[in-house]
């Protein structure tokens, strides 16, 4: 075990190695900071590329750029409020209010540090979860998917600050709305298309997301003038070491986002954005000071980058050990595999295993050097946020419309970008938070889905969700989330009930 | 040896053609060669399109190359349509699925007509089907099978009724004899497999290299091939089965450009595309899929595409 451990380092420490994979986590962080593309493109348009290389050689790129990429995601999240990866939109959150606070270098370093640690979390999960991997995938069936989405749902409601409990509802059932929209590929009819090609697959989710965040902050910044950060915050870029060391200090956060990332990796059809929300979620439900999240709690970063690169490692569990690639990101992964002669599965894990310890070693490798590259790029980058916005926002607002059109060349992906950046400009101006519209049009989906397919496999027999220990248990955490902050609230109330009391008869 | 004389002939009329092809705007090609993929980035179909793009540059001029341009939406209808909208200038073409096209334009009108297409060339014998359920299922073989389906509807997990995998599960349980209900909207063939893998449903009908992996794999029990060839491991296959059509039932891969290309760009383009039909990379895929290389040229793909939809027309579905 301890040498195939070894081989598979060893393997990666030839100079063509070495150079594939630092190639690979150059072009990682260079799409994970454009908006739009993201490694799946990038492996896509690299592929050919491999066809030269070594099986090691091949993977070391691969990984190098699985690796790299929400590092660079999450860069300009925190700096421009703009998700360089859908997942990342859910690092705005707490990103954006500390680089308007100044405190940009804060909540980098706390992005490195838990990509880094969430990272090689992730990795490492490859084989400490391959054995129970095959039970995980058994237990998240269509019932489950539903109810995990449901518990998705009702977190956009419980985890909204506070004041904004009704307006994150609306949100939400706006979101639902958008999600309704297409061809349902479970009746087969189209809904709210109005005969437009472009409707067909509903909403494209990534140049929605372009226009409903870079945009709409942009022209939010326009019209109040100025610069990200605030004009009385710091000149000086400093606390990127606490942040570095905010992911040790708060080692539950960061191992509670590891712990969901690596889940939501491993079962399919739960994505990126879920496990980030969910595991940013169950961070405010934890804290004692849910109200600081959303203003700028280093918190809420570590859970979020922690779930987003823990989940990149683990969902290379399903395609390697069955063969089931999860994501898109996975299907051109397992064609690279197929290509230089890896058949995915258990023949891969006993005739391959130096190319899976390589492998292994290259996404922490990846992780640990993109986050090092993201704290270089922190100070030169973190200065963006004191460049005059007159000249930011054309920059960026070009930058988000190509990248909108690059996401698959579509011109009307620029028309989408334009009409969410303007929905997103009036929600900020209403004061109506935008995630959860962005959880709403994902999770609506995913709920829709699941809900018609477990009706179709139980005959229409509810009972379903009684029947199954994953459905039971999820029907039991809905129940406890639904419960525990009236609990607080009642808790609450009584002490201050005694408090008054007491002062009553004191006085 | 057959594949052999075709690859050196193709190889000969695409060098001496080469790119002296001029019908008074200059020689073809000059400019880059659009190739629409009505399937996500990603997964089976789509490498194997872009292999064979990667195939056809070698006998391009340098300057032009082919840029693959998934079109997903629809189900692969709007790739389709917008093959069919394009201008027939040569500068457009795209991989489609036999009999997927058909399927498609039947559930939803769309709005294009599959016999206009010009057919350029197809490469491998296309994938049969096999029917597997999951690993821990009760069902051992294709008589345990059966014997359910004589007390009750046997259950599917398939895509959305634009799936090619929808409509194939329906031919085969009509061919089969066999009452089903499909469990239907999942994703893709690693979607619906685990599917029944999990006991979301009694089983599933898949490409066969798809479930050979996945038994493989351990994630479902292969109980029949569809094929005519023999079948390693003792699954029966359609002649065992004693129903040889089930051999008909495959996915065919096909090149087209739009209606009303000319002949020579059409036959300059058939001969670019034969190039992969000895291209190293696009043959292991071939073989990593279990389809075996079959070259046709654009009146045997026209044929091959009619006769794909005489046998569907053939069923209910």
């Amino acid at each position: 075990m301890l040498a195939e451990w070894t081989d598979g380092f060893l393997a990666l420490l030839g100079y063509r190695e070495i150079l594939f994979l630092s190639f690979g986590i150059a072009v990682g962080i260079f799409v994970g900071i454009l908006p739009g593309i993201g490694a799946t493109t990038a492996m896509i348009l690299l592929t050919p590329v491999t066809f030269a290389l070594s099986p090691v050689e091949a993977l070391a790129l691969a990984a190098g750029i699985m690796g790299a990429t929400p590092m660079g995601g999450a860069v300009t999240a925190i700096l421009l409020n703009t998700p360089g990866q859908t997942a990342n939109a859910v690092t705005c959150l707490d990103g954006y209010p500390l680089a308007q606070q100044g405190k940009a270098g804060l909540a980098i370093g706390a992005a490195a540090s838990s990509n880094a640690l969430g990272g090689l979390i992730g990795a490492f999960s490859i084989l400490a979860v391959m054995p129970l991997a095959n039970n995980m995938v058994m237990l998240f069936g269509p019932p489950e998917l539903f109810l995990l989405a449901m518990l998705g749902l009702l977190l956009v409601a419980t985890t909204s600050r506070k004041g904004r409990m009704f307006r994150a509802i609306i949100a939400g059932l706006v979101g639902l709305a958008i999600a309704s929209i297409g061809y349902s590929d479970l009746t087969g009819t189209e809904r709210y298309t109005f005969g437009i090609e472009y409707l067909w697959d509903g909403v494209h989710l990534a140049a929605a997301l372009i226009g409903l965040f870079a945009v709409a902050e942009m022209v939010q910044l326009t019209v109040k003038g100025g610069s990200v950060a605030n004009a009385d915050a710091p000149a000086a870029i400093t606390g990127t070491l606490d942040g570095l060391l905010a992911s040790f200090r708060k080692w539950k956060t960061l191992l509670r986002g590891s712990l969901i990332g690596t889940f939501a990796g491993v079962v399919p059809g739960v994505g990126g954005v879920v496990a980030s929300f969910l595991s940013y979620s169950f961070t405010v439900q934890a804290s004692k000071e849910p109200e600081t999240f959303g203003k700028g709690n280093v918190e809420g970063i570590i859970a979020t980058e922690a779930a987003i690169t823990a989940k990149d490692g683990s969902m290379l569990i399903p395609t390697v050990a069955f063969g089931i690639p999860g994501t898109a990101e996975m299907a051109v992964f397992m064609g690279i595999l197929i290509l230089h002669g890896m058949q995915p599965g258990p023949l891969m894990l006993a005739n391959n295993r130096e190319e899976i310890y390589s492998l292994v070693w290259a996404l922490t490798a990846s992780c640990i050097i993109a986050s090092v590259v993201g704290l270089l790029l922190a100070n030169p980058m973190a200065k963006l946020t004191r460049v005059d916005v007159q000249i930011l926002a054309p920059i960026i607002i070009a930058i988000s419309l190509v990248g909108s059109y690059s996401i698959d060349q579509e011109i009307n992906n620029i028309i989408n970008t334009i009409v969410f950046g303007i929905i997103g400009y009036v929600m900020i101006a209403l004061n109506y938070p935008r995630l959860p519209l962005v959880i709403a049009i994902v999770l609506g989906k995913i709920a829709e889905r699941n809900f018609h397919q477990t009706m179709m496999i139980s005959d229409r027999d509810l009972s379903i969700f009684l029947d199954r220990s994953g459905s039971l248990t999820l029907l039991g955490l809905l129940l406890l989330c639904i419960l525990i902050p009236r609990l607080k609230t009642w808790k609450r109330a009584a002490a201050e009930r005694v408090k008054a009391k007491a002062q009553g008869a004191g006085a | 040896m057959k594949f052999e004389r075709r690859t050196f002939l193709a190889g000969l009329i695409a060098g001496t053609a080469g790119c002296s092809l001029n019908s008074g705007e200059g020689p073809y090609p000059s400019r880059d060669i659009d190739f629409i993929i009505p399937t996500g980035a990603g997964g089976g179909a789509d490498m194997y399109a872009r292999l064979i793009g990667n195939a056809m540059e070698l006998a391009l001029p340098e300057s032009v190359n082919v840029i693959p341009r998934n079109v997903e939406s629809g189900g692969g209808g709007k790739g389709i349509v917008q093959l069919h909208n394009a201008p027939p200038d040569g500068y457009s073409i795209g991989i489609l699925n036999v009999p997927g096209l058909f399927v498609l334009q039947k559930r939803r009108k769309l709005p294009y007509n599959f016999s206009q297409f010009t057919w350029l060339a197809s490469f491998t014998t296309g994938e049969h089907y096999g029917l597997a359920v999951g690993r821990d299922s009760p069902i051992r073989n294709f008589d345990d099978l059966r014997e359910i389906s004589r007390r009750r509807e046997i259950t599917f997990a398939t895509t959305g009724p634009e799936g090619m995998a929808y409509t194939t599960t329906q031919i085969a349980s009509q061919i089969l004899g066999l009452p089903y209900r499909l469990v239907s909207g999942y994703r893709g063939s690693s979607d619906y497999v685990v599917a029944a893998m999990r006991g979301d449903t009694d089983a599933v009908v898949a490409a066969h290299s798809t479930l050979e992996r996945m038994e493989e794999g351990g994630a479902v029990r292969l109980i029949a091939a569809f094929s005519d060839k023999p079948s390693s491991g003792g699954v029966p296959n359609a002649l065992d089965l004693g129903f040889p059509e089930l051999a008909n039932l495959r996915g065919d891969r096909v090149v087209a450009a739009p209606p009303g290309l000319a002949d020579d760009k059409r036959e300059y383009l058939a001969n670019a595309l034969s190039q992969a039909w000895a291209y190293k990379p696009f043959l292991a895929w071939a073989e990593s899929m279990g389809e075996s290389i079959a070259p046709r040229m654009p009146d045997e793909t026209a044929a091959m595409v009619e006769q794909q939809r005489k046998f569907i027309e053939r069923w209910d579905v």
